[in-house]
């Protein structure tokens, strides 16, 4: 009689597992595994709500001294089920196995892709019904769509000619943004024109393409890495020119998070300063 | 044939390969257009880097081949038995995944040479006796420990780091810096080339067993050190420059072994050339087939190698 009992159990738990995945207000803690997801729950003012987060979420600083719960593909799942949050959030890199598990303890998970603008709006209304501030979500929405029509109209009135760019991810292996990425999206905001435009996501390219490419600028998102030490690199004309572009922080940028519009702007501002003191520097030349 | 005859023949065919290897890439280049401004052409002056580095690291990963397969008396022999890849491997990761690689572009390849080269001295510390089977069977062990460990240093890397270690186990020589890396290798492949040439007769002696050898005046247990340590160096050297290349060194001088016999004082510099245009080709079929991502030399050596080792595999059997 009890093991049939046991056995009615852990079928409800099941059944109330499975009807998890419903769209519906997470009213307790929540772990967020993606650094732009960390930063859109705070921005939207929820930061109370999280109560742990990846080991790459480090903005705001605040969030720092929050657990840690794992990486964004590799969640710790004994740490989260120990913390009994309700709500998991991180995009599809995640294990489908570590979610089916969460799931089943009666976590609600919700995975989906962040790579670009159109997934940022997404999340927003999505982070709006899930932590019950759908006005904040309202004025981010509204907000994001602003700032990237005005980038996009400045473009327009633009007479400049967009700048052939290289989005250097990694140098060695030279691991660059494809025509479809973050950063193609970002720098065409910026006025830039990636010189990838065949290859999507983040592919491995050679350094002949991009000699015969000849970008003029040259986005330098390696962190940590010297892009002057590599001899392979001397024959390329953006960096005899110095037109190597190292973002104030790269996070801004390669995060689709509420922060990204503000790392655009200051993109263009420093593209703008490297050309026009290049410039005007040739300008005053004798 | 004469062996004059067959260097020169090798010898011109490594010269058309060199050719190929600057005429060819992901860009088209007119002649007219090598020389801009009274300067070589960036694009055409990457090609003779990286053809030339293709050559010296294809002609030593065959030398050094050629003389595992000897001193071993095993066909099936190759460059990296002694531990070489996976000690390079782990040196290189860790330098990669640690963080080292941030103190400049020679980081890496300076650790992945002090992997191979500790890699390869545990396995002489490690083996008392120091016999052909032992040092191999040493080999084995300490390079399957420090693949555990290169293993083990992939699962706490990030993805960038991930892909660096990858890309760096499939081979390349396209970041090869001429002066540190492409000139001290051309160096310690022609003098062991030199060395070799006249230790030829040994070599010989050798392939028929360390008894045979003793008997004939040869020093067999010291000679089989001094052979395999050098043999093991030319390959760490490689792989320091250009990641782990796999294929080039067990290959090229099976074929070769084949086509013109077993003395290695006129096999050994056919043997270096023929490696030198695997590699070269190997390298211009990588650049042309994908211009834009380009593929590892690495991988476009395992995919020719592999089946002409099948091949060969099933003719030796069908032979005997």
């Amino acid at each position: 009689m009890r093991r049939l009992f046991n056995l009615l159990l852990l079928f409800a738990v099941l059944c109330l597992a499975a009807c998890s995945d419903e769209r519906k207000t997470a009213p307790g803690g929540v772990v967020s595994l993606s650094p732009a997801l960390t930063e859109l729950i705070c921005h939207l003012g929820r930061e109370d709500r999280l109560v742990a987060r990846s080991t790459a979420c480090d903005w705001p600083e605040s969030v720092k001294s929050l657990p840690a719960a794992g990486d964004f593909a590799e969640p710790e799942l004994e740490r989260i089920l120990a913390m009994k949050p309700a709500l998991v959030v991180s995009n599809e890199f995640v294990n489908p196995k570590d979610a089916d598990a969460l799931r089943q303890a009666g976590i609600a998970v919700e995975l989906h892709p962040c790579d670009n603008f159109a997934d940022y709006r997404e999340w927003v209304a999505l982070m709006g019904k899930l932590l019950d501030c759908p006005s904040e979500a309202e004025s981010e929405l509204a907000r994001s769509a602003d700032r990237i029509a005005e980038f996009e109209a400045e473009l327009k009135t633009s007479e400049k000619k967009p700048l052939r760019a290289l989005y250097v991810i990694w140098d060695s292996p030279l691991l660059t943004a494809g025509a479809d990425s973050l950063p193609d999206a970002v720098g065409r905001l910026a006025g830039l024109e990636n010189i990838v435009k065949t290859e999507k996501g983040y592919p491995s390219i050679s350094l002949e393409f991009v000699l015969k490419e000849d970008p003029d600028v040259i986005v330098w998102f390696a962190h940590g890495k010297d892009w002057k030490s590599n001899p392979s690199w001397s024959g390329i004309r953006a960096i005899h020119e110095g037109h190597v572009l190292i973002p104030r922080d790269d996070s801004a940028l390669l995060r689709p998070g509420p922060r990204i519009f503000d790392g655009i702007a200051d993109l263009k501002s420093d593209l703008e300063t490297m050309f026009t003191d290049k410039e005007s520097a040739g300008a005053s030349a004798p | 044939m004469r062996t004059a005859r067959v260097i020169l023949i090798y010898l011109a065919a490594a010269l058309a390969a060199a050719v190929c290897g600057v005429l060819f890439g992901a860009a088209r280049i007119p002649l007219s257009e090598f020389i801009q401004d009274g300067a070589l052409n960036p694009i055409v002056e990457l090609r003779i880097v990286r053809t030339a580095s293709a050559a010296v690291v294809g002609a030593s990963l065959a030398v050094s081949g050629l003389v595992f397969q000897a001193v071993l008396r095993n066909s099936l022999a190759e460059p990296f038995l002694l531990g070489v890849s996976g000690g390079a491997g782990l040196g290189a990761a860790g330098a990669i995944i640690l963080g080292f690689s941030a103190w400049g572009f020679m980081s890496v390849p300076l650790f992945a040479l002090l992997g191979a080269v500790t890699a390869n001295l545990l396995v002489f510390a490690a083996v008392r006796r120091r016999t052909a089977e032992e040092l191999l069977l040493g080999g084995v062990m300490i390079g399957t420990l420090a693949s555990s460990a290169l293993m083990v240093l992939i699962t706490f890397s990030h993805s960038h780091d991930m892909a660096g270690v990858i890309w760096w186990m499939l081979g390349s020589v396209q970041n090869v810096d001429p002066a540190r890396q492409l000139a001290p290798a051309a160096i310690l492949l022609a003098a062991a080339t030199v060395f070799l040439l006249i230790r030829a007769g040994d070599i010989d002696l050798l392939t028929f067993g360390p008894e045979y050898a003793w008997n004939h005046g040869v020093n067999a247990r010291v000679m089989t050190v001094v052979l395999l340590a050098l043999a093991s160096l030319l390959a760490a050297v490689t792989v320091s420059m250009a990641g782990i290349i796999g294929f080039c060194g067990l290959v090229v001088p099976h074929i070769v072994r084949r086509l013109h016999g077993g003395s290695h004082r006129k096999i050994l510099i056919p043997a270096a050339l023929a490696g030198a245009v695997f590699l070269m080709l190997a390298d211009i079929l990588g650049r042309v087939v994908s211009p834009v991502r380009e593929l590892p030399v690495g991988m476009v050596t395992a995919a020719v190698g592999c089946p002409v080792f099948l091949w060969l595999l099933n003719r030796s059997r069908a032979g005997s």
